[in-house]
Protein backbone atom coordinates (compact mmCIF):
# COMPACT_ATOMS: atom_id res chain seq x y z
CA UNK A 1 0.00 0.00 0.00
CA UNK A 2 2.61 2.48 0.92
CA UNK A 3 4.80 2.26 -1.87
CA UNK A 4 1.99 2.16 -4.65
CA UNK A 5 0.57 5.43 -3.19
CA UNK A 6 3.85 6.98 -2.80
CA UNK A 7 4.44 6.38 -6.05
CA UNK A 8 1.12 7.41 -7.19
CA UNK A 9 2.24 11.05 -5.71
CA UNK A 10 5.67 11.41 -6.94
CA UNK A 11 4.63 12.89 -9.90
CA UNK A 12 2.39 15.28 -8.17
CA UNK A 13 4.95 18.43 -7.77
CA UNK A 14 3.57 22.45 -7.65
CA UNK A 15 3.94 23.76 -11.31
CA UNK A 16 6.59 26.16 -12.21
CA UNK A 17 4.21 28.77 -13.46
CA UNK A 18 1.89 28.09 -9.87
CA UNK A 19 5.09 29.20 -7.62
CA UNK A 20 5.88 31.59 -9.88
CA UNK A 21 2.30 33.37 -9.96
CA UNK A 22 2.00 32.64 -6.48
CA UNK A 23 5.62 34.62 -5.35
CA UNK A 24 3.90 37.77 -7.46
CA UNK A 25 0.96 37.78 -6.12
CA UNK A 26 2.17 37.94 -2.56
CA UNK A 27 4.99 41.03 -3.88
CA UNK A 28 1.74 42.79 -5.26
CA UNK A 29 -0.34 42.40 -2.08
CA UNK A 30 2.82 43.31 0.69
CA UNK A 31 2.72 46.60 -0.45
CA UNK A 32 -0.45 48.18 -0.23
CA UNK A 33 -0.50 46.37 3.29
CA UNK A 34 2.63 48.15 4.74
CA UNK A 35 1.14 51.64 2.83
CA UNK A 36 -2.10 51.15 4.94
CA UNK A 37 -0.11 50.32 8.24
CA UNK A 38 2.54 52.97 7.33
CA UNK A 39 -0.47 55.83 7.10
CA UNK A 40 -2.29 53.97 10.03
CA UNK A 41 0.24 53.87 12.63
CA UNK A 42 1.90 56.81 11.52
CA UNK A 43 3.42 57.96 14.49
CA UNK A 44 4.54 54.44 14.85
CA UNK A 45 6.14 54.45 11.63
CA UNK A 46 8.09 57.79 12.13
CA UNK A 47 9.51 56.80 15.53
CA UNK A 48 10.75 53.52 13.85
CA UNK A 49 12.13 55.18 10.20
CA UNK A 50 13.84 57.67 12.80
CA UNK A 51 15.23 54.38 14.53
CA UNK A 52 16.53 52.74 11.14
CA UNK A 53 18.14 55.94 10.07
CA UNK A 54 20.75 55.75 13.12
CA UNK A 55 20.88 52.60 12.15
CA UNK A 56 18.61 51.13 15.00
CA UNK A 57 16.78 48.28 12.73
CA UNK A 58 19.30 45.34 13.95
CA UNK A 59 18.65 47.33 17.72
CA UNK A 60 15.31 46.81 17.64
CA UNK A 61 15.42 42.96 16.02
CA UNK A 62 17.79 42.38 18.61
CA UNK A 63 15.94 39.94 21.39
CA UNK A 64 17.20 41.26 24.79
CA UNK A 65 15.38 39.80 27.10
CA UNK A 66 12.73 36.84 27.48
CA UNK A 67 9.23 36.44 28.74
CA UNK A 68 8.51 32.47 29.34
CA UNK A 69 4.99 31.83 30.22
CA UNK A 70 4.09 28.73 31.09
CA UNK A 71 0.71 26.96 31.89
CA UNK A 72 1.03 24.20 29.49
CA UNK A 73 0.78 25.29 27.36
CA UNK A 74 4.20 27.16 26.98
CA UNK A 75 5.07 29.63 24.69
CA UNK A 76 8.57 32.44 25.11
CA UNK A 77 7.74 36.01 24.09
CA UNK A 78 11.43 37.04 22.47
CA UNK A 79 11.74 41.01 23.30
CA UNK A 80 13.70 43.64 22.03
CA UNK A 81 15.46 46.52 24.42
CA UNK A 82 12.32 48.60 23.50
CA UNK A 83 9.95 45.77 25.97
CA UNK A 84 8.12 44.95 22.53
CA UNK A 85 8.00 41.62 20.81
CA UNK A 86 9.56 40.70 17.89
CA UNK A 87 9.31 36.75 17.63
CA UNK A 88 7.53 34.12 19.52
CA UNK A 89 7.90 30.43 20.25
CA UNK A 90 5.59 27.57 20.97
CA UNK A 91 6.04 24.20 22.75
CA UNK A 92 3.20 22.98 21.51
CA UNK A 93 1.98 22.76 18.13
CA UNK A 94 -1.55 23.11 18.98
CA UNK A 95 -1.44 26.62 20.32
CA UNK A 96 0.25 28.14 17.15
CA UNK A 97 -2.88 28.86 15.51
CA UNK A 98 -4.53 30.76 18.91
CA UNK A 99 -0.92 32.72 19.18
CA UNK A 100 -0.46 33.19 15.26
CA UNK A 101 -4.39 34.86 15.70
CA UNK A 102 -2.91 37.73 18.52
CA UNK A 103 -0.59 39.10 15.97
CA UNK A 104 1.93 39.65 19.02
CA UNK A 105 4.77 40.83 17.11
CA UNK A 106 5.79 44.55 17.81
CA UNK A 107 3.40 44.37 21.14
CA UNK A 108 4.62 45.90 24.00
CA UNK A 109 5.15 43.44 26.55
CA UNK A 110 2.13 44.04 28.94
CA UNK A 111 -0.17 43.97 26.30
CA UNK A 112 1.42 41.05 24.70
CA UNK A 113 1.04 39.11 28.07
CA UNK A 114 -2.20 39.99 28.85
CA UNK A 115 -3.72 39.20 25.07
CA UNK A 116 -2.03 35.75 25.40
CA UNK A 117 -3.87 35.22 29.07
CA UNK A 118 -6.78 36.46 27.82
CA UNK A 119 -6.95 33.60 24.64
CA UNK A 120 -7.81 30.32 24.15
CA UNK A 121 -4.18 29.85 25.33
CA UNK A 122 -5.24 28.46 28.85
CA UNK A 123 -7.71 25.97 28.36
CA UNK A 124 -10.49 25.96 30.68
CA UNK A 125 -10.01 23.24 33.68
CA UNK A 126 -13.78 23.04 34.83
CA UNK A 127 -13.61 25.12 38.29
CA UNK A 128 -10.50 24.98 38.33
CA UNK A 129 -8.51 28.67 38.34
CA UNK A 130 -5.75 28.39 35.94
CA UNK A 131 -2.30 28.64 37.14
CA UNK A 132 0.12 30.73 34.85
CA UNK A 133 4.23 30.92 35.70
CA UNK A 134 5.75 34.06 34.31
CA UNK A 135 9.35 33.86 34.40
CA UNK A 136 11.47 36.94 32.79
CA UNK A 137 15.19 36.41 31.73
CA UNK A 138 16.83 39.97 30.88
CA UNK A 139 19.90 41.27 30.30
CA UNK A 140 19.74 44.02 32.29
CA UNK A 141 19.04 43.44 35.67
CA UNK A 142 17.10 46.31 36.31
CA UNK A 143 14.64 46.14 33.01
CA UNK A 144 14.18 42.30 34.77
CA UNK A 145 13.12 44.00 37.53
CA UNK A 146 10.82 46.27 36.65
CA UNK A 147 8.61 44.11 34.37
CA UNK A 148 8.66 41.70 37.25
CA UNK A 149 6.96 44.51 39.26
CA UNK A 150 4.31 45.46 36.38
CA UNK A 151 3.54 41.96 35.43
CA UNK A 152 3.52 41.12 39.57
CA UNK A 153 1.07 44.52 39.91
CA UNK A 154 -0.61 43.98 37.21
CA UNK A 155 -1.78 40.56 38.14
CA UNK A 156 -2.04 40.55 41.66
CA UNK A 157 -6.03 41.94 41.75
CA UNK A 158 -6.31 39.31 39.08
CA UNK A 159 -9.50 36.67 40.66
CA UNK A 160 -9.19 34.58 37.81
CA UNK A 161 -5.78 33.40 37.82
CA UNK A 162 -3.53 31.84 40.05
CA UNK A 163 0.19 34.08 38.84
CA UNK A 164 3.46 33.35 39.91
CA UNK A 165 6.75 35.22 38.79
CA UNK A 166 9.90 34.69 38.74
CA UNK A 167 13.24 35.13 37.18
CA UNK A 168 15.13 33.14 34.72
CA UNK A 169 18.86 33.29 33.56
CA UNK A 170 19.61 33.49 29.92
CA UNK A 171 22.38 31.38 30.58
CA UNK A 172 20.06 28.07 30.69
CA UNK A 173 18.18 29.16 27.59
CA UNK A 174 20.02 27.07 25.22
CA UNK A 175 19.55 23.89 27.21
CA UNK A 176 16.02 24.34 28.01
CA UNK A 177 15.47 24.35 24.22
CA UNK A 178 17.48 21.24 23.88
CA UNK A 179 15.00 19.30 26.01
CA UNK A 180 12.54 20.90 23.84
CA UNK A 181 11.35 23.06 26.99
CA UNK A 182 10.83 26.47 27.96
CA UNK A 183 13.22 28.64 29.75
CA UNK A 184 10.38 28.78 32.56
CA UNK A 185 9.75 25.63 32.95
CA UNK A 186 13.17 24.32 32.74
CA UNK A 187 14.05 26.75 35.24
CA UNK A 188 11.36 25.23 37.37
CA UNK A 189 12.87 22.38 37.24
CA UNK A 190 16.38 23.70 38.12
CA UNK A 191 14.48 24.99 41.40
CA UNK A 192 12.82 22.19 42.14
CA UNK A 193 16.64 20.36 42.13
CA UNK A 194 18.10 22.93 44.20
CA UNK A 195 15.22 22.08 47.05
CA UNK A 196 16.12 18.33 46.67
CA UNK A 197 13.87 16.87 44.92
CA UNK A 198 15.02 13.96 42.87
CA UNK A 199 13.62 14.05 39.66
CA UNK A 200 14.67 14.08 35.73
CA UNK A 201 14.18 16.68 32.79
CA UNK A 202 11.84 14.08 31.25
CA UNK A 203 9.67 13.81 33.61
CA UNK A 204 9.26 17.36 34.39
CA UNK A 205 8.70 17.85 30.47
CA UNK A 206 5.46 15.59 30.95
CA UNK A 207 4.47 17.33 34.01
CA UNK A 208 1.84 20.22 34.58
CA UNK A 209 3.31 23.88 35.77
CA UNK A 210 0.35 23.04 38.73
CA UNK A 211 2.57 19.81 39.90
CA UNK A 212 5.59 21.49 39.55
CA UNK A 213 4.23 24.48 41.74
CA UNK A 214 2.83 21.91 44.13
CA UNK A 215 6.02 20.18 44.63
CA UNK A 216 7.73 22.84 44.97
CA UNK A 217 5.59 23.95 47.94
CA UNK A 218 6.18 20.90 49.58
CA UNK A 219 9.63 20.68 49.30
CA UNK A 220 10.17 24.37 50.93
CA UNK A 221 7.47 23.65 53.40
CA UNK A 222 5.18 26.56 52.09
CA UNK A 223 1.37 26.20 52.07
CA UNK A 224 -0.88 26.95 49.02
CA UNK A 225 -0.40 30.78 49.88
CA UNK A 226 -1.33 34.00 48.11
CA UNK A 227 -2.11 33.75 44.23
CA UNK A 228 1.33 35.85 43.20
CA UNK A 229 4.37 34.84 44.87
CA UNK A 230 7.61 35.42 43.66
CA UNK A 231 10.11 32.72 43.93
CA UNK A 232 14.07 32.76 43.00
CA UNK A 233 14.53 31.25 39.82
CA UNK A 234 17.43 30.30 38.10
CA UNK B 1 7.76 39.72 8.25
CA UNK B 2 10.10 37.10 6.63
CA UNK B 3 12.35 38.34 3.68
CA UNK B 4 12.32 37.38 0.30
CA UNK B 5 15.22 34.83 0.65
CA UNK B 6 13.34 32.91 3.41
CA UNK B 7 10.09 32.86 1.05
CA UNK B 8 12.06 31.61 -2.01
CA UNK B 9 13.70 29.20 -0.04
CA UNK B 10 10.56 27.75 1.69
CA UNK B 11 8.75 27.80 -1.54
CA UNK B 12 11.50 25.37 -2.64
CA UNK B 13 11.45 23.09 -0.01
CA UNK B 14 7.46 23.03 0.72
CA UNK B 15 5.31 23.95 -2.58
CA UNK B 16 4.97 20.71 -3.49
CA UNK B 17 3.71 19.53 -0.13
CA UNK B 18 1.05 22.05 -0.48
CA UNK B 19 0.36 21.17 -3.86
CA UNK B 20 -0.51 17.84 -2.77
CA UNK B 21 -2.49 18.36 -0.25
CA UNK B 22 -4.36 21.00 -2.29
CA UNK B 23 -4.95 17.71 -4.76
CA UNK B 24 -6.24 15.59 -1.24
CA UNK B 25 -8.60 18.48 -0.80
CA UNK B 26 -9.90 20.66 -3.87
CA UNK B 27 -10.90 20.02 -7.27
CA UNK B 28 -10.35 23.10 -8.84
CA UNK B 29 -7.21 24.67 -10.02
CA UNK B 30 -8.31 28.49 -9.49
CA UNK B 31 -9.11 26.68 -5.18
CA UNK B 32 -4.78 25.88 -5.61
CA UNK B 33 -3.77 29.24 -6.51
CA UNK B 34 -6.09 30.89 -3.80
CA UNK B 35 -4.33 28.30 -1.05
CA UNK B 36 -0.81 28.54 -2.49
CA UNK B 37 -1.37 32.73 -2.14
CA UNK B 38 -2.47 32.15 1.27
CA UNK B 39 -0.11 29.43 3.14
CA UNK B 40 2.84 31.49 1.48
CA UNK B 41 1.37 34.85 2.74
CA UNK B 42 0.94 33.57 6.36
CA UNK B 43 4.46 32.56 5.98
CA UNK B 44 5.62 35.85 5.14
CA UNK B 45 3.77 37.63 7.95
CA UNK B 46 4.81 35.08 10.92
CA UNK B 47 6.92 36.15 13.48
CA UNK B 48 7.09 32.49 14.16
CA UNK B 49 10.58 30.20 15.02
CA UNK B 50 10.88 27.07 14.09
CA UNK B 51 13.17 25.28 15.57
CA UNK B 52 13.82 22.52 13.01
CA UNK B 53 12.81 22.00 8.64
CA UNK B 54 10.84 19.05 10.57
CA UNK B 55 9.02 21.73 12.87
CA UNK B 56 8.65 24.36 9.63
CA UNK B 57 7.34 21.46 7.50
CA UNK B 58 4.60 20.30 10.37
CA UNK B 59 3.56 24.14 10.17
CA UNK B 60 3.32 24.54 6.63
CA UNK B 61 1.20 20.98 6.34
CA UNK B 62 -1.36 22.05 9.39
CA UNK B 63 -1.68 25.72 7.93
CA UNK B 64 -2.43 24.14 4.00
CA UNK B 65 -4.92 21.70 5.63
CA UNK B 66 -6.65 23.92 7.55
CA UNK B 67 -6.70 26.69 4.81
CA UNK B 68 -8.52 23.99 2.23
CA UNK B 69 -11.00 22.70 4.98
CA UNK B 70 -11.44 27.10 5.39
CA UNK B 71 -12.53 27.40 1.64
CA UNK B 72 -13.90 24.17 1.24
CA UNK B 73 -16.69 25.60 3.95
CA UNK B 74 -16.92 28.67 2.41
CA UNK B 75 -18.62 30.34 -0.16
CA UNK B 76 -16.17 31.59 -2.63
CA UNK B 77 -14.99 28.34 -3.97
CA UNK B 78 -13.89 28.58 -7.86
CA UNK B 79 -15.66 26.13 -10.44
CA UNK B 80 -15.63 22.33 -9.12
CA UNK B 81 -14.38 20.08 -11.51
CA UNK B 82 -14.28 16.12 -11.42
CA UNK B 83 -11.56 13.98 -10.37
CA UNK B 84 -10.18 13.58 -14.35
CA UNK B 85 -9.56 17.36 -14.72
CA UNK B 86 -7.94 17.22 -11.27
CA UNK B 87 -5.60 15.12 -12.27
CA UNK B 88 -5.40 16.84 -15.92
CA UNK B 89 -2.13 18.73 -15.29
CA UNK B 90 -0.34 15.12 -14.17
CA UNK B 91 -1.43 12.91 -17.12
CA UNK B 92 1.56 12.58 -19.18
CA UNK B 93 3.36 11.21 -15.74
CA UNK B 94 0.08 9.42 -14.39
CA UNK B 95 -0.01 5.35 -16.06
CA UNK B 96 -3.22 3.34 -14.87
CA UNK B 97 -1.67 1.92 -11.87
CA UNK B 98 -0.80 5.87 -10.19
CA UNK B 99 -4.20 7.04 -11.80
CA UNK B 100 -6.15 4.14 -9.95
CA UNK B 101 -4.34 4.73 -6.68
CA UNK B 102 -4.89 8.30 -6.45
CA UNK B 103 -8.87 8.16 -7.55
CA UNK B 104 -9.04 5.47 -5.33
CA UNK B 105 -7.36 7.92 -2.04
CA UNK B 106 -9.41 11.60 -3.39
CA UNK B 107 -12.91 9.13 -3.32
CA UNK B 108 -12.59 8.46 0.13
CA UNK B 109 -14.06 10.28 2.56
CA UNK B 110 -12.39 13.57 3.38
CA UNK B 111 -11.56 12.56 7.19
CA UNK B 112 -9.56 9.66 5.94
CA UNK B 113 -7.69 11.64 3.13
CA UNK B 114 -5.15 13.55 5.09
CA UNK B 115 -4.20 11.03 7.38
CA UNK B 116 -3.44 8.51 4.77
CA UNK B 117 -1.28 11.06 2.65
CA UNK B 118 0.11 12.00 5.51
CA UNK B 119 1.02 8.08 6.88
CA UNK B 120 1.91 6.63 3.80
CA UNK B 121 3.31 9.49 1.71
CA UNK B 122 4.88 11.65 4.55
CA UNK B 123 5.85 8.98 6.43
CA UNK B 124 4.60 10.69 9.63
CA UNK B 125 3.23 8.09 12.79
CA UNK B 126 -0.30 8.76 14.19
CA UNK B 127 1.37 10.54 17.36
CA UNK B 128 2.82 13.33 14.90
CA UNK B 129 -0.20 13.44 12.69
CA UNK B 130 -2.86 13.65 16.25
CA UNK B 131 -0.12 16.82 16.69
CA UNK B 132 -0.40 18.42 13.52
CA UNK B 133 -4.50 17.51 12.89
CA UNK B 134 -4.53 18.30 16.74
CA UNK B 135 -6.54 15.08 17.06
CA UNK B 136 -6.66 12.48 19.48
CA UNK B 137 -3.85 10.04 18.76
CA UNK B 138 -7.00 7.10 19.52
CA UNK B 139 -8.59 8.74 16.68
CA UNK B 140 -5.90 8.75 14.31
CA UNK B 141 -5.47 5.63 14.37
CA UNK B 142 -9.25 4.51 14.06
CA UNK B 143 -9.13 6.76 11.13
CA UNK B 144 -5.79 5.32 9.54
CA UNK B 145 -7.04 1.29 9.77
CA UNK B 146 -10.63 2.56 8.39
CA UNK B 147 -9.04 4.78 5.67
CA UNK B 148 -6.70 1.73 5.22
CA UNK B 149 -9.24 -0.96 5.14
CA UNK B 150 -11.39 0.96 2.44
CA UNK B 151 -8.42 1.55 -0.11
CA UNK B 152 -7.95 -2.40 0.36
CA UNK B 153 -11.83 -2.83 -0.99
CA UNK B 154 -11.15 -0.60 -3.75
CA UNK B 155 -7.34 -1.42 -5.09
CA UNK B 156 -7.44 -5.16 -4.02
CA UNK B 157 -6.50 -6.79 -1.16
CA UNK B 158 -2.69 -5.88 0.10
CA UNK B 159 -2.24 -8.67 3.12
CA UNK B 160 -1.35 -6.54 6.00
CA UNK B 161 1.00 -4.43 3.72
CA UNK B 162 1.89 -1.01 6.04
Amino acid sequence: MKSRIQDAFEPIKAEESLKRKTLAKIEKRHRPVARKLQRRLAFAMVMLLAVMSFGGYRVYNTPVDIISIDINPSVELNLNRFERVISWKSFEPQSESILEGLSLRHQNYEDAVGNILKSGFIESRGSEIPYVHLSIASGSERRQERMMQTLEQKYTADSELLVDCSDASMENLGEAHRYGMSLGKYSSFLSLKEEGEEITVEEVKDMEMREIRERMQERSGGGEGSPQRRQKGK
Amino acid sequence: MRSDQQLSTAMERYADTVRRICLVHLKSEADTEDIFQEVFMKYVLSSQEFESEEHEKAWFIRVSINACKDLIKSFFRKNVVGLEEVMEPYKDALNDERREVLEALLSLPKHYRDIIYLHYYEGYPATEIAKILNKNVNTVYTLLSRGRESLKETLGGEGNEE
